[in-house]
């Protein structure tokens, strides 16, 4: 039944992102809200939980993108890895530090995409590209992603909520 | 020790298998075409519902006649720039010398109408979704166009929908020449929102405001098409080959409807 949260939430995001937010923000300044998700599941889902739908999404969206395949697939478990390994060491309720956590996961998967992009071509008009792509990114990250993550834990809660209600109704 | 011995394998595999992955593109797997079957109608129904909300508050609260009259007139202007660049070709091709006497003239091709329903996730690759697939006539290496110029080629095809490359990706080749000179060359998308004229020849006559058309040379794209103006013109001291930037005609974050050029045995059976 978790699994159900987790495939409405993929689902939602990726629409979002490909479809509404092209057409309401030409130009692909917005960072990939996915990367919420990851770090989402990596800081609040056991990893049993959080591999397998982590492989689904980058899955899908190696399907979706013309990226070569398996890179959003790679950059999203790295980056659940890297959560998993950083949670056992710093406190995962701090605000500045889930900033901070965000801003690193989408600077991450934009380096990972860069460098399979600039080593294919060296050019230096890409690094001026990838400038400005980075910084717009990092800040939209760091103005949305926090307010995307408190929605994800509320909604995960309210489901578990639901849940819960559910199985002490039948219980009766 | 152990763990950092096994991070580097890990990376090492990873870095591997993207290699090899990143140089397989010819390929779509049955994972890749169920995964955008999945997902794609959703994007479908958004695209229209949005595109309906859209065109309630345009038409019917804001200037209605206004919008309709500049819609009516951006599908002449589109139209007339088209039918101006057909005859500039015309015109061009009739002041040379033709000493093959079964010329084949290129006809107006068979085209259908496709919606963009979705665009790529990452602003590093250049790629859409269109509700057009295998049971509409579309086949891998199928033009797309606009009026406009040239969009795209398909590189996906599932039953209903397909995934297009635009000329401003990095995988994206369009074998080209300037429609003054006749020069030749390739266009080659640089991640940017620009293309490269590669392997123009240094002493072929490229000029800043060139226009790049097509040459149907690929077997892709038929000739003629417009694909950019020229952007800038480099020639260095070295090298046989002339370093030209071209701004495209098409404006791709715009691109909400596509022209899909059929191929031949689609057009004998109808696209069906």
């Amino acid at each position: 039944m978790p699994y159900l949260f987790h495939l409405s939430a993929c689902c939602s995001l990726i629409i979002l992102q490909t479809t509404v937010l092209p057409v309401l923000m030409p130009g692909g300044q917005l960072y990939d809200l996915l990367i919420v998700l990851v770090i989402y599941l990596g800081l609040r889902r056991p990893l049993i939980e959080s591999l397998p739908v982590t492989a689904g999404v980058g899955l899908v969206m190696d399907s979706l993108s013309g990226t070569p395949f398996g890179l959003y697939l790679s950059s999203y478990l790295w980056l659940l890895m890297g959560i998993t390994w950083l949670i056992q060491y710093l406190h995962a309720g701090n605000v500045f530090l889930l900033v901070f956590v965000i801003i690193v996961g989408v600077l991450f998967e934009n380096l990972v995409f860069f460098a399979t992009v600039f080593l294919a071509e060296p050019r230096g008009e890409l690094v001026r590209a990838a400038a400005g792509t980075l910084l717009s990114q990092a800040m939209w990250a760091a103005a949305t992603g926090p307010m995307l993550l408190a929605l994800l834990v509320s909604a995960q809660e309210r489901w578990d909520g639901f849940l819960a209600g559910l199985s002490a109704g039948n219980g009766r | 020790m152990l763990m950092i011995a096994v991070v580097i394998v890990m990376i090492v595999v990873n870095v591997t298998v993207l290699t090899v992955t990143s140089r397989r593109r010819s390929s779509s797997s049955a994972a890749s075409r169920f995964a955008v079957a999945l997902v794609a109608p959703f994007q479908s129904a958004v695209t229209k519902t949005m595109g309906f909300a859209g065109d309630v508050w345009f038409d019917y609260f804001h200037l209605v006649s206004v919008a309709k009259e500049n819609k009516v007139l951006s599908v002449r202007l589109a139209e007339s720039i088209e039918q101006n660049n057909r005859l500039a070709e015309m015109e061009l091709s009739n002041r040379r010398l033709r000493y093959f006497l079964n010329l084949q003239i290129t006809m107006q091709e068979n085209v259908l109408a496709a919606e963009v329903i979705s665009r790529d996730p990452s602003p590093w690759f250049k790629t859409l979704i269109i509700d057009r697939g295998g049971k509409d006539g579309l086949a891998m290496g199928t033009a797309v166009v606009v009026a406009e110029g040239v969009a795209g080629q398909v590189i996906e095809v599932s039953d209903h929908f397909s995934k297009v490359l635009l000329i401003t990706d990095r995988n994206s080749a369009v074998d080209a020449l300037v429609q003054r000179t006749r020069a030749r060359g390739v266009i080659k998308g640089d991640a940017t929102d620009r293309c490269l004229f590669k392997y123009a020849l240094r002493k072929h006559d490229v000029r800043i405001g060139d226009i790049i058309v097509s040459s149907g040379l690929d077997g892709v794209y038929p000739k003629g098409l417009r694909i950019g103006k020229v952007a800038e013109v480099v020639r260095s001291n070295a090298g046989i080959f002339q370093e030209v930037t071209v701004t495209p005609f098409v404006d791709f974050e715009k691109i909400e409807e596509v022209l899909v050029v059929l191929p031949v045995d689609s057009r004998e059976t109808g696209g069906q």
